[in-house]
């Protein structure tokens, strides 16, 4: 085995998980999402030396992962309106164990798929609104956007017995 | 509210993403990914083998249109005419001297913030004033070539750097152009003036290699030729509107500490998706 398919292992060995559970938040269903980060991982595998040179190699991955996912997305415009009609986020599906999941993650697939990763982005992975900017090619008015207009869709979800307005202003700055 | 709702979505997308992640196998996602991999060199050196078949084909029945010498107001006349060849040997594979050099631009491409979007020029170039900017994204001192102050359709540059050689760049916009038609214009231009005497030994001169840029993000082909003791590398980007192809070039010698020929290329692109 070459030092760089053991560096590479190493690496997926140790990061792999979180970044699957990225692409699986971030696409909506766990077969995309592994598609999705085979996708990054034949990419970096590519071009190790440089991935293992870069000052944060899971954030170089990361920035791989979404920028293919976004690229996706303009190839599958048809396929993202498709996905906008699934259920109503407010009917969750009472009769599975993981109701609650369920629900969240139809809501998740609601959104659109900008407004979805930014969302996933900001809180899930904890990035800071110019981090999420930077990582999705847009400004972080744009940004702020998507998350307002994804944290209002997914109102009903959260503390349902209040019905106060969510706003953008608690996630993490740098 | 906001923090504890905030906080209520974090949990809960951590709760949903333990629910739909699987288990993850790392030796499979290491073997696919190698895969992977190995199957899009594959798919690039076939892409290799019809973009050169087709060259044979064109190359034979037109004449290279000299589009990039064309100056303003001058009508891009045919230049000269390559005879047709076979592809060599040393063309049907990636040479040595451009090792992992494809797969850095690859990379760059794919993890910009944003795709390379250029259109074509709404009016002439100005020259000089990107030349400023070159020169602080490359540092080092280039003087423009070619190109006037009151526009132009291509701009060069060079820089003397001392006994290594010299640097050449330029970023010029064929209007009306095919992609393919353009790529193969240039690998005559590439070689155009170069001498193997004087151009020393370190690689053979006229050794190429020509690929489309496997991505998803932007419509490019790569063609880059050792010219002995530099590279010489042209890269093609089809305009986002359509109206023609972007051809920018870099002939930077093998070995610089600063400077190579990726770099150079991805500073010439930047500079160019910025203007337009």
């Amino acid at each position: 085995v070459s030092d760089r398919d053991a560096e590479f292992t190493d690496f997926v060995a140790d990061h792999g998980k979180q970044l699957l559970r990225t692409a699986c938040l971030v696409t909506g269903d766990a077969h995309n999402g592994e598609d999705l980060l085979q996708s990054a991982l034949a990419k970096a595998y590519g071009s190790w030396d440089k991935v293992a040179r870069a000052e944060h190699p899971v954030a170089y991955v990361r920035r791989l992962m979404i920028n293919t996912h976004l690229s996706w997305l303009r190839r599958l415009t048809s396929t993202e309106q498709v996905l906008e009609a699934l259920p109503d986020v407010g009917t969750p599906d009472h009769q599975s164990a993981h109701a609650e999941s369920d629900a969240l993650r139809a809501a998740l697939l609601g959104l659109s798929t900008r407004v979805r990763t930014a969302v996933v982005l900001r809180y899930f992975e904890d990035l800071s609104e110019a981090d999420t900017a930077a990582l999705m090619g847009c400004s972080r008015s744009t940004v702020n956007n998507h998350v307002t207009r994804g944290l209002a869709a997914l109102r009903g979800l959260l503390a349902p017995e209040e019905n106060g307005d969510l706003t953008t202003t608690s996630g993490r700055q740098k | 509210v906001n923090d504890s709702r905030t906080t209520q979505l974090r949990e809960r997308l951590h709760r949903l993403a333990d629910d739909m992640t699987p288990q993850l196998d790392v030796v499979s996602h290491v073997r696919t990914a190698r895969a992977r991999h190995r199957r899009r060199r594959r798919i690039r050196l076939a892409s290799f083998a019809v973009a050169t078949a087709t060259a044979v084909a064109v190359v034979g029945t037109t004449t290279v249109v000299g589009v990039l010498t064309a100056g303003r107001g001058e009508v891009a006349a045919p230049s000269q005419t390559t005879a047709p060849s076979e592809p060599s040997a040393a063309e049907e594979a990636e040479p040595q001297w451009m090792e992992g050099d494809i797969e850095s631009l690859e990379m760059w491409l794919e993890t910009r913030p944003t795709e390379v979007e250029l259109r074509g020029p709404t009016e002439l170039f100005g020259c000089p004033g990107m030349t400023a900017r070159l020169v602080d994204a490359l540092d080092i001192s280039l003087q423009q070539e070619g190109g006037t102050p009151g526009g132009t359709e291509e701009c060069t540059w060079v820089a003397r750097t001392g006994p290594a050689g010299t640097i050449s760049l330029s970023m010029g916009f064929l209007a009306g152009a095919e992609q393919a038609t353009a790529r193969e214009s240039l690998a005559g231009s590439l070689l155009e003036g170069e001498d193997e005497e004087d151009a020393g030994s370190a690689y053979r001169l006229g050794e190429c290699y020509t690929t489309p840029l496997p991505s998803d993000r932007v419509t490019a082909g790569l063609r880059a030729c050792s010219l002995g003791a530099r590279e010489a590398w042209a890269v093609d980007v089809a305009a986002a509107d359509g109206s023609g192809v972007w051809v920018f070039t870099a002939k930077v010698p093998f070995g610089l500490q600063n400077v190579n020929s990726p770099s150079a290329m991805v500073t010439l692109v930047d500079l160019a998706d910025q203007t337009w």
